[in-house]
């Protein structure tokens, strides 16, 4: 066996090139596995960083001194903290909070404590850039650039006057100010470089124990306690479940004050089956694409090695040598070729994730936090992606292997690629060059078929994937939340708000800030189109089920309308019933929204009567309606119920019901001038919701910044992993081409000395190679299309990314017909090369 | 006669000083119109390479290959590829045939690279005198040696070329199916009018032509 091991690394330095296209080709399919398996591992560390605020179990609102005490001295309690919302800072759009946070209890190890939360936001102690917390009732810490929009100077010691509401237990109290000293500084968010509107950012500013219990009665302060119980190691997702409702029971701590940590929970102690099936599924396809390159690779140098084991029998080796022979083979590329690849696997993605990540998240503009480095290596993952690869060769092996193996050495020695068993071919009564291409490629059909599917194939995933990642646009995207309109003017309302009534939607609505004036002045606009408006009214649900929580503070919904020629947009929503627009109006028909779950829970079978008070203004109207159906949300006007427009009408509301207006420009982006009106439009527009607090301001450009980033962390991975599938794929093509050269040397010197010119040449070889880029292409605009078709269909129905509406993939098909015509053009280049590189008589005499 | 063919100091030397091989070395030959002449030499005395050199496979280092008076060694290779299209027909000692096209794909292939359409009378005409108008559709690999060089020489007569070139017709053949083959390559060769060149060892084969042409070390000895 000494023997065939050298013969088969001889073998491997003689066929250099081919050795070295194979041995890239299981490189290739090694990186992609190991780099799915890493970036997977990276991506689930990180999504377990970025969704656990905390390693709490459970939140509980709403708690009294009395029942922190008892949690302090809980036995099952592990750890715990508390924070206290103190109040809510009103100046003009800004968005913050003050609140107290306190670390009570940590039960576990140092070294757990520093393994498990380093920098938890939760345990109170915040990641200063300079100073600490407050420890007096006039101290304050917070991110500089809070301070500085409050006017401040963002530096340790200056004095900051900050206007709040008092979060006391019924809710907000009345605005008062108060003076600070700042002594803590933590990281700015830097709002201009991430193009965002300032209103989106939520500040979070510490403050003292003593503030807040000078500002709230102590009946009146409310602890949200972060716990965490002993035994999470040792428990399931299911018990930890009932453990905490246990502990909430005993604390006497309602449902609705609960918020379990399910995320951080189900990350923790249940396998990730979601990320499992899709990391398998990749995983699958990888394996299943490789194996089928690497055979069709193997199967097309197999054949043209036939001679040479004919001659290798002849001198007398066995069928068992002819195998271990190619395995030897097989094994040797892939010990160098397989761990090569899997190291390149995990390094590419060790390096590449973190920065892609924190990319990402510099966009987690709430949390505002930042990623440790995620954990990406896992040892037996490695192990076993080396043994797949490993297995996949030796499979994608063994079919040649067999074929060579059992051809019997006289037929081996005569063989000449002519398909096989055939006799007699009914062939052309006239030659051309194109003919002679043909002829070829039907001389060996197995051959040629399992080259074009291993390329249709792997170029039909790569449409298939793209029919979907191409209608996952940032622009469809950001068209969702604007309904197509460039720009979004809403109202800025609480829903219900009992302190300051005028706060609350009804009121809001009664000032009409988004009437017919607004309206009018925008539509007055140089360049505006038109201006659209969607809007509810706010209705008390009389009978509503006792303690739901479907509605808004048990009873109070929203009520949206729709037009007769809108009942098309509910379309597959509809749950339940067949509503008529006409039949609704006549009878004050009412659809209720929120398909099953809304069904089950609102206690309003099809056919039942429903009581609304409508809010208008001050006024107060009631309603009687029948239920008629039962719909989904999609694309139907937004409301938990919905009536007819008519109906609406003859409600007589006084207020205005508009909650946003869309504004649409003339003239499509790409005309001269668009942006340049657009810019002022949006300048015009600004000024507007300057004037009014109550409103703000939504552009596409921002919208689009933002889904831009989404969109991007899901298509570049995506489309890296299929470039690297078809690029493995075209070395198959490559090899056929090649090994089609190489092994006719003596035959395309045949044809020359016959008359065929080296042009013909290079046409009739290329002509093979447009044949399989021409098919490969056809399989993949035929299959693949459909395949994204389907798949987009898939996405659609299931929420992927938002996806509404198919974009053809235009810019990859002409990617991938770009990358078939340079190949071809590489093909003519090595060609030529190679048919000046010999003489025309030494190619005659090769084969003698 | 009118002469066809002539070489004038031709030479085709391989490598540099002092491995210069001289393999053909200031050959000046004429060949008439419809004459069969034979070659012969010793292995390695340089008759392939003049044979080459004759058919335009191969140029000369040195010399003028006169082709009905004009010289093909001054040729481009898209020139020469036609040259040998329209000119040459070549027989050679294995056969050479394409091994995806039948017999009669192989016979009007030199033709159809011509971008000419194959008279397909004439080549049925060749393929009777030659005894395989019942093999037409069979596929290389399935018929003998001799077949194989049958369906060669009506490869080589198809497009009505002005000299056939035969290096070594018979050397793979048993010698009745040898003496079938060249008995048919000089009838149909004078069937058709025209010149034959043959490489041989066989000193009957040498025998029977008009006039054998002897190579030594590159040079024509008689």
């Amino acid at each position: 066996m000494r023997m065939i091991s050298l013969l088969a690394k001889s073998r491997l330095r003689h066929y250099r090139s081919r050795t070295a296209l194979t041995m890239s080709a299981v490189f290739l399919a090694s990186l992609m596995l190991q780099g799915i398996f890493v970036s997977a591992l990276g991506v689930l560390d990180a999504n377990k960083q970025m969704i656990q605020e905390g390693d709490w179990h459970v939140r509980l609102s709403g708690l009294t001194w009395e029942q922190m005490e008892m949690l302090r001295g809980h036995l099952e309690v592990e750890t715990l903290t508390f924070t206290v919302t103190a109040g809510e800072v009103e100046y003009g759009r800004l968005n913050g909070y003050l609140t107290w946070s306190e670390n009570v209890r940590d039960d576990r190890t140092d070294s757990v404590r520093a393994a498990d939360a380093p920098d938890s936001e939760d345990t109170g102690v915040s990641s200063f850039v300079e100073g600490r917390l407050p420890r007096t009732a006039d101290e304050i810490s917070g991110p500089a650039d809070f301070f500085e929009r409050l006017g401040a100077e963002a530096e340790i010691g200056a004095q900051v006057t900050v206007p709040f509401r008092a979060n006391g237990a019924d809710g907000l109290g009345r605005i008062q100010e108060r003076t600070f000293t700042i002594c803590g500084l933590e990281p700015s968010i830097d709002v201009e470089e991430l193009g965002i509107a300032e209103t989106r950012v939520a500040y979070g500013a510490e403050v003292s124990e003593a503030f807040v219990r000078e500002i709230l009665p102590e009946q009146e302060i409310l602890y949200t306690a972060s716990v965490r119980l002993c035994g999470e190691e040792e428990s399931g997702y299911e018990e930890m479940v009932e453990r905490i409702k246990a502990l909430a029971e005993t604390l006497g701590v309602s449902k609705d004050d609960m918020f379990i940590n399910e995320s951080y929970l189900y990350m923790t102690l249940t396998p990730p089956m979601d990320a499992i099936m899709v990391v398998a599924f990749l995983a699958l396809l990888v394996v299943v694409f490789s194996m089928m390159i690497i055979y069709s690779i193997y199967y097309v140098n197999i054949i043209s090695d036939i001679q040479e084991i004919g001659r290798l029998k002849m001198l007398g080796a066995s069928d068992r040598q002819i195998r271990v022979l190619f395995l030897r083979e097989g094994s040797f590329t892939s010990l160098i070729a397989v761990p090569a690849g899997i190291l390149a696997g995990t390094l590419i993605p060790c390096f590449a994730l973190p920065s892609i990540l924190d990319w990402v998240m510099q966009y987690n503009v709430i949390s505002g936090a930042e990623l440790d480095r995620p954990d990406m290596f896992s040892a037996p993952l490695t192990l076993f992606a080396a043994a797949v690869m490993f297995l996949a060769v030796f499979l994608a092996l063994r079919k040649p292997v067999r074929i060579a193996a059992e051809v019997s050495p006289v037929t081996a020695v005569r063989f000449e690629e002519t398909g096989g068993t055939k006799k007699n071919r009914r062939g052309f009564s006239q030659m051309s060059t194109g003919r002679l291409c043909l002829a070829n490629l039907s001389r060996s059909r197995r051959r040629t078929l399992v080259t074009l599917m291993a390329m249709g194939l792997s170029f039909s995933l790569f449409m298939g994937m793209a029919g979907v990642l191409s209608s996952i646009t940032p622009q469809d995207m950001a068209d969702r939340k604007l309904n197509g309109a460039q720009f979004r003017i809403a109202l800025d309302y609480e829903i219900v708000d009992r302190v300051y009534p005028e706060n609350s939607l009804n009121h809001v609505q009664m000032q009409r800030l988004l009437g017919k004036d607004t309206v009018s002045q925008i539509e007055a606009m140089d360049g505006v189109e038109q201006v659209r408006k969607i809007g509810f009214m706010l209705a008390r649900v009389e009978d509503a089920p006792e303690g739901n929580d479907l509605y808004y503070d048990g009873d109070t919904a929203r009520v949206g309308w729709f037009r007769k020629d809108q009942m098309e947009l509910f379309g597959e929503d509809l749950y339940l019933g067949d509503p008529d627009y006409d039949k609704m109006a006549a009878e004050n028909g009412v659809i209720l929204m929120g398909g099953e779950y809304m069904y089950q829970r609102a206690e309003l079978p099809i056919g039942s009567t429903v009581h609304l008070t409508f809010y208008d203004g001050n006024r107060e109207i009631p309603f009687t309606g029948k239920i008629m159906a039962c719909a989904d949300y999609g694309d139907a006007p937004d409301g938990q119920f919905l009536i007819t427009e008519d109906t609406f009408r003859r409600l007589n509301v006084e207020t205005d019901p508009t909650t946003s207006l869309f504004v649409d420009l003339k003239g499509s982006k790409l005309e001269p001038g668009y942006e340049r009106r657009y810019e002022e439009i949006k300048e015009k527009l600004s000024a507007l919701v300057g004037q009014q607090e109550r409103l703000y301001l939504v552009s596409l450009d921002e919208e689009l910044y933002i889904s831009d980033m989404s969109v991007a962390v899901i298509r570049y991975p995506c489309y890296a992993l299929l470039a690297l599938i078809v690029f493995i794929s075209l070395f198959s093509m490559i090899n056929t081409m090649a090994v089609s050269i190489t092994a006719r040397k003596r035959e395309l010197g045949m044809l020359q000395a016959v008359g065929l010119s080296q042009r013909q040449l290079v046409r009739m070889l290329s002509g093979e190679g447009i044949f399989y880029a021409v098919g490969a292409l056809a399989i993949a605009f035929t299959v693949g299309n459909g395949l994204g078709l389907r798949l987009f269909r898939w996405a659609e129905e299931n929420g992927f990314m938002s996806v509404s509406a198919y974009h053809y993939p235009f810019a990859e098909t002409a990617a991938l017909c770009a990358v078939m015509l340079v190949i071809q053009l590489v093909i003519v280049l090595v060609v030529k090369k190679n048919v000046k590189k010999e003489s025309l008589t030494d190619r005659i005499r090769s084969g003698e | 006669m009118d002469t066809i063919l002539e070489t004038k100091d031709l030479c085709r030397y391989y490598g540099a000083d002092p491995q210069l091989v001289k393999a053909v070395d200031h050959v000046s030959i004429r060949i008439e119109q419809g004459e069969f002449v034979t070659v012969v030499g010793k292995s390695g005395s340089g008759k392939s390479t003049l044979l080459h050199l004759l058919g335009g496979l191969d140029y000369p280092t040195s010399g003028e290959i006169l082709m009905e008076g004009r010289n093909i060694a001054a040729y481009g290779r898209e020139e020469m590829a036609a040259y040998r299209r329209r000119k040459i027909g070549f027989v050679f000692q294995a056969y050479n045939l394409i091994p995806s096209l039948n017999v009669w794909e192989n016979v009007v292939l030199p033709i159809g690279l011509d971008g000419r359409k194959a008279d397909e009378a004439y080549v049925e005409e060749i393929l009777c005198a030659i005894g395989m108008e019942k093999k037409k559709r069979s596929l290389p690999n399935t018929l003998s040696g001799g077949q194989q060089q049958r369906c060669a020489i009506a490869r080589a007569l198809a497009a009505k070329p002005a000299i056939i070139l035969a290096d070594e017709p018979t050397g793979n053949l048993d010698s009745r199916t040898g003496d079938e083959v060249m008995s048919l390559l000089k009838t149909t060769a004078k069937k058709y009018g025209q010149t034959l060149v043959v490489i041989t060892h066989n000193e009957e084969i040498a025998q029977t032509a008009d006039r054998t042409l002897t190579i030594e070390d590159g040079k024509v000895v008689v």
